[in-house]
């Protein structure tokens, strides 16, 4: 199994196994292939964003503007679409609105001289505030639900939910320009140490704006996923994500300091936040009960890792 | 008065101090001097309290001393201002003036009133103009310094340690220091003044001690007695100075090289002319701020020339900034690798590819792993880089081997100019040697080498010339039989050159 993930993702894994063999001892069906696919299916709209997070946190940036920015790519699209625009151009478009919406972040950031984490602290309300104002506040519906783009998005795709396709598409492109491409280099170069980055000619700006538009293109992504799901636009949709993208990459393994990360960790973070979201439901913990519980689990899954992650770490340096 | 005598101190197998003596007496000003390595800022370390001798005994008023902590030397009255400044910028002035907070009311609040008038008499005696209220990040940086020794002063010291109190090239050094000294004189305060500049020295000193290789080469002489000629032949001593063996630079004279004219930077190079061949070796030599490491930063792009021309071998624009310069074939080997030139949490095979795989991208939109291990594996060969394989890790390394892994980056990178700066400090003699045998020959394939070092015999025996920099300026060229350490050091303390 090390062999096939790295040691990066093994931790997590085992976490992710635990919960769910847990869960399902005591409740069966939740080891329902339909149940476990409704998991993973929730889980992806944040996972995608999680994947641009690992990216962000590998070069010690954040975005805390994520789940703003996909409401309001989500509102945009769903509104072009209710004025008639055809739904796949409507899709492109609101992809093109978060990369836009992420290229204003990274400006800011150039521009002003200040860091991502604050910079992003402000649009999370600007688009958020935007998102709410362009739809009045309300739900945008009347949209065409008979169109294919609902059906196919929205829909399953040789058996599995289209989102759970794309969410493992995205993935699987970032890990590639993660461990093999310059840019996927120079974002964890900078994470290790931004001076010896700069020194070696890599321009820390350029990088951070490649980034937050990349970030802000998949919050586009997940919006569309998301639109194509629920059919109509919900302009409160998707707060707190940017907490749950954060702890979805932490959990996976990326570290805070930076200089390393894993796509795959993230996604199985996000993976484990909706387990135990599900869970937490089985056992029939009170709704007022499940963010504490769900705060504890997060906790528990970290220090898991932290000690699977030092063992590691221990027999390695025997080995040296 | 302070007296230190029979002082020895080792640091491993080396011999920092060996019977080293300094006598400090109320109201005179006495400098300390000796060459980097001599045993000056040791012996100014077991002076305030901060390593205690191996050997030898501290002597405060005839009573013998020895103190635990620095804190321990204020309490009994030997204080220092060093050149690592130690205060608040958030603070204000007369915060950053009772670090200790000790002037209280009813034993909780601060004592504001109290604070300011027992400030007050010290500040007006140093001349700070800017009110107490002014927070300290505001100030010059001379205006720190006076606060520094203005902090010193309040807690009443017997004894005051000047460690570098001015860097070369401040405008009104001279005027602020000898007032700062006037005041310290009449306070009847014995002061020991360490600096590399020599004729800061013979102004304001009024007698003279001189380390060499751990041991006094002059003992408390009278200024009066002295020339800077003589201090100069004190620190260096009668070691043999023929220039080592050199092969002869075989130089194409029309090559293109480096050329800098007029290069004018406010406040650290006035007008600068510079021209160096490839594959020549020109070392950049002067004490610390008297220019050698600005021409370093305007030939990388780091600092914009507000006058004068900078033009590379390939021709080209001037660059913007480092990534340019890097782009345009300028390497950059700094004395800090640890900060800014390693990865130390990666292997040594990323840190080898930083250059020209990760920044440049010269070798395609992929990064193939597996090549780059091999060249990596075949650079640590080159070099002779101690390691257990690519995949090790840089922060395993010991200082020299982390340095070669410097080294290795940028030659992956195949640079038309190569700038180091200070690239041995910290490394043991044998891994030097090798440093030196790749610096020939980075400059053997025709690269325009620029090498600044503290330690003037590397610039004498690695360099084809070396210019050697004063106040900002080209003071004097050596090269050929007057490559020497000796007229080295003599030309940057501000001997004129014959």
């Amino acid at each position: 199994m090390k062999r096939v993930l790295g040691v990066d993702e093994f931790g997590v894994v085992v976490v992710l196994v635990v919960l769910v063999v847990a869960i399902g001892l005591f409740h069966p069906a939740f080891l329902d292939r339909a149940q476990l696919v409704d998991v993973v299916r929730q889980a992806s709209f944040v996972g995608v964003l999680a994947c641009g997070m690992t990216y962000l946190l590998a070069m010690r940036e954040l975005d805390l503007s994520v789940g703003s920015t996909y409401a309001l790519s989500l509102i945009a699209g769903s509104m072009m679409m209710r004025s008639g625009v055809n739904p796949w151009l409507a899709a492109v478009a609101a992809v093109a609105v978060g990369g836009v919406l992420g290229l204003v972040n990274g400006a800011l950031c150039n521009t002003l001289g200040i860091p991502s984490i604050i910079a992003t602290l402000g649009t999370l309300s600007v688009f958020r505030g935007l998102a709410l104002a362009l739809s009045e506040g309300r739900q945008v519906a009347g949209l065409p639900r008979d169109d294919a783009f609902f059906t196919v998005v929205g829909g399953d795709l040789l058996g599995l939910p289209t989102s759970i396709w794309v969410l493992a598409a995205v993935a699987v492109a970032l890990t590639v320009v993660f461990k093999a491409t310059p840019f996927g280099y120079r974002v964890r170069a900078i994470g290790s140490n931004p001076d010896a980055a700069r020194f070696s000619g890599i321009s820390i700006p350029r990088v951070r704006l490649q980034v937050l538009v990349l970030s802000g293109a998949l919050a586009g992504v997940a919006g569309v996923l998301t639109l194509g799901f629920f059919a109509s636009g919900q302009p409160t949709i998707g707060q707190g994500y940017e907490l749950q993208a954060i702890a979805a990459a932490i959990i996976g393994g990326t570290p805070l300091r930076g200089g390393s990360g894993t796509v795959w960790g993230s996604v199985l973070g996000t993976v484990i936040l909706g387990t135990v979201a599900s869970g937490l439901v089985y056992f029939g913990v009170p709704i007022n009960w499940s963010l504490f519980a769900t705060g504890i689990v997060i906790l528990l899954a970290v220090a898991l890792d932290a000690l699977l992650r030092r063992r590691g770490s221990a027999s390695s340096r025997e080995a040296l | 008065m302070y007296l230190a005598s029979g002082i020895g101190k080792r640091f491993g197998g080396v011999r920092a101090l060996d019977g080293a003596r300094i006598e400090l007496r109320p109201g005179s000003v006495h400098a300390l001097l000796g060459e980097n390595g001599a045993g000056k800022s040791t012996l100014v370390k077991i002076l305030a309290g901060a390593l205690p001798p191996d050997e030898g005994e501290l002597l405060l008023n005839g009573a013998p001393v020895r103190f635990s902590t620095t804190r321990d030397a204020v309490r009994r009255g030997v204080a220092v201002v060093s050149q690592e400044p130690s205060l608040f910028p958030d603070l204000d002035v007369l915060a950053n003036l009772f670090p200790a907070c000790d002037l209280r009311r009813g034993g909780l609040l601060l004592d504001r009133k109290a604070m300011a008038r027992k400030a007050g008499p010290v500040l007006d005696e140093l001349e700070l103009t800017r009110p107490p209220t002014t927070r300290v990040g505001e100030l010059t940086l001379a205006e720190r310094q006076l606060v520094e020794i203005a902090r010193a002063l309040l807690e009443d010291p017997a004894v005051l340690i000047l460690d570098e109190p001015t860097s070369a090239l401040q405008a009104d050094a001279a005027a602020r220091l000898l007032r700062i000294l006037a005041a310290l004189r009449s306070r009847q305060v014995a002061v020991a003044y360490v600096s590399h500049v020599l004729e800061e020295v013979v102004r304001l000193c009024d007698e003279v001690t001189v380390l060499r290789d751990g041991r006094n080469a002059l003992s408390a002489v009278p200024m009066a007695e002295l020339t800077l000629e003589k201090i100069v032949r004190a620190m260096v001593g009668d070691r043999p100075t023929a220039p080592a063996a050199r092969p002869a630079p075989s130089l194409d004279a029309g090559t293109a090289g480096l050329r800098l004219r007029g290069v004018h930077v406010p406040g650290h190079l006035d007008g600068v002319d510079l021209e160096a061949r490839q594959g020549e070796i020109v070392g950049l030599a002067g004490i610390a701020g008297a220019g050698q490491t600005a021409v370093l930063e305007v030939v990388c792009g780091l600092r914009i020339p507000s006058a004068g021309t900078l033009a590379y071998p390939g021709g080209g624009p001037r660059p913007r900034g480092l990534r340019q310069a890097i782009r345009a074939g300028v390497a950059v080997v700094p004395s800090d690798r640890k900060r800014l030139g390693l990865m130390l949490d990666k292997p040594l095979w990323e840190n080898i590819a930083q250059v020209r795989t990760v920044a440049l991208g010269r070798t395609g939109a992929w990064v193939r792993a597996k090549d780059l291990r091999e060249r990596a594996a075949a650079a640590t060969a080159r070099l002779r880089i101690r390691a257990s394989g690519p995949d090790q890790l840089a922060g395993r390394l010991s200082g020299g081997n982390q340095q070669k892994v410097v080294f290795a980056k940028w030659l992956e990178a195949a640079p038309g100019v190569v700038l180091l700066d200070d690239p041995t400090r910290g490394v043991d003699v044998a891994a030097k040697a090798e440093m030196h045998a790749i610096v020939r020959e980075l400059a053997a394939e025709g690269r325009v080498v620029l090498l600044t070092s503290t330690d003037p015999a590397e610039l004498a025996q690695v360099c084809d010339r070396v210019l050697v920099f004063r106040k900002g300026r080209v003071a004097a060229e050596l090269a050929g039989e007057r490559l020497t350490d000796h007229e080295i050091l003599h030309l940057a303390h501000g001997a004129n050159s014959e």
